[in-house]
């Protein structure tokens, strides 16, 4: 009955959303035995936001620069950007698409940075991996709340790895319970765009309002009049 | 009825789930309607009341409301389960109900999650599309939320099915109305900061919805499994 669509839907959104903590918010770093280098890689480079993260020698500031350069080494903002525009990336532009995938960046990080203040003490285990090609592997991983959080399940959490042209490799998307993160935007920008004639440009402009409010929002989001 | 809205998807045994690439929404404009107006109720009386009743109540006590409410769901979850011919996890629906109906005292405590038997909801629509049903255009009833046509008959048939709809007090069905909003009052509260966080970060917060819903809910029909092949190369 209704009750039950809201339950699905509400439920697996709480979860998506954690998706940034995911990545940094490790209780205690779990090291699992990896069976091959795209589970070490998001093992070891979880263990190493958990670092980051619960330093207690850095200042505010020196956490987020360091959160930010952490987070920009481990995925490939321009390459998801430019995947969110849809067919749109084709048709614009070239300069609107570089000033948007830039934008994009600011955005992907703004949001990390506003969950990671709520969504402490999860820690994250690396359960196993899928292989799409040679160079497109999905690690799957379980995801347990602090014991004493309020009714949240372990739920599963998962990570797209490529690699770049030189081999490294590099983290394209996330998912949470079945929500992956670009594709979730690219639907997002996708209808943006649709209502906004295409323009890449009002898109970029809209992000970047976005990012401001999100960096200007106070930590409690439920404190907040609607 | 509805059933003529359905596109019967080739062979049984594959749950019938369409690319997550696809957006399927052909009643838009009627949709954002509903959207709106069901925003306007959230934000002007759900969100509200919601806010309060987390203020309020306190944690343990919201847990045991929680707790009580999915066990209540046991038999849809135990048939549903062994419709979809899922004979562990109609078990773990069992063994859950059992020891959370005893020793959890009604259900208000979680005792066989912690004893390793963890909660995972099934429901008529999902088992529709274990069967090859199509799920339909997309639809958003007002004050209800995101649905499709496979998943409106879902709920139709599963509150036919529930023995708890037919409870009664005193002659009056009271009890399915008082269910039905405590269950709406909590879930609204474990999701204030969720659903204002999303509408925060969308750009159009409409599609973001639909996208998550429909991503979502394929993957409950998949019980979690990851179907990397579907996935768009980027």
């Amino acid at each position: 009955m209704i009750g039950y669509t809201l339950r699905n839907w509400a439920a697996r959104i709480a979860y998506a959303l954690a998706f940034g903590v995911t990545l940094f918010s490790v209780a205690a770093p779990a090291r699992a035995a990896a069976a091959n280098p795209a589970e070490s890689f998001i093992q070891q480079n979880i263990d190493k936001g958990y670092t980051i993260l619960n330093s207690t020698q850095l200042s505010d500031e020196q956490r987020r620069t360091q959160f930010r350069n952490y987070m920009l080494a481990l995925t490939d903002t321009k390459r998801i950007g430019t995947f969110t525009l849809g067919q749109y990336a084709n048709s614009a532009p070239k300069a609107d698409v570089e000033a948007f995938t830039n934008a994009f960046t600011d955005y992907a990080v703004a949001v990390y940075e506003t969950r990671l203040s709520k969504y402490k003490g999860q820690t994250l285990k690396v359960t196993g991996s899928q292989e799409r090609a040679a160079d497109d592997v999905v690690v799957n991983a379980d995801v347990t709340s602090a014991p004493g959080a309020a009714n949240t399940p372990t739920f599963k959490a998962a990570f797209r790895v490529r690699k770049t042209m030189d081999g490294r490799p590099i983290i394209t998307d996330m998912q949470v319970e079945g929500i992956w993160l670009a594709l979730s935007q690219r639907s997002d920008f996708t209808a943006f765009l649709q209502q906004h004639n295409g323009s890449v440009a009002a898109l970029t402009d809209d992000l970047k309002r976005q990012t401001a409010q999100l960096t200007a929002a106070p930590a409690n989001g439920g404190a907040q009049k609607s | 009825m509805l059933a003529a809205g359905f596109l019967v998807t080739g062979c049984a045994t594959m749950p019938a789930v369409d690319g997550p690439q696809t957006i399927n929404d052909p009643l838009e404009g009627a949709n954002r309607v509903s959207f709106n107006v069901s925003l306007a109720f959230d934000k002007g009386i759900l969100r509200p009341v919601a806010i309060v009743y987390r203020r309020v109540v306190p944690t343990p006590v919201r847990n045991g409301v929680r707790n009580f409410l999915n066990n209540l769901d046991s038999p849809l979850i135990f048939a549903n389960d062994v419709l979809q011919g899922e004979t562990d996890r109609a078990g773990t629906t069992l063994i859950r109900a059992g020891v959370n109906t005893t020793i959890g005292l009604a259900g208000l405590f979680d005792v066989a999650g912690s004893m390793g038997y963890m909660r995972h909801y099934e429901d008529f629509g999902q088992t529709l599309a274990v069967y090859g049903i199509g799920e339909g255009p997309y639809i958003f009833v007002p004050l209800i939320g995101p649905a499709n046509p496979r998943d409106i008959l879902g709920w139709a048939v599963d509150l036919a099915f529930d023995p708890f709809t037919y409870a009664q007090w005193d002659g009056k069905y009271y009890w399915l109305g008082g269910k039905t909003a405590v269950d709406f009052t909590d879930l609204r509260a474990r999701n204030i900061d969720t659903l204002d966080d999303l509408e925060k970060s969308s750009l159009d917060f409409y599609a973001s919805v639909r996208s998550l819903y429909r991503q979502s809910r394929n993957n409950e029909i998949r019980n979690g499994a990851t179907e990397v092949q579907d996935l768009p190369d980027f």
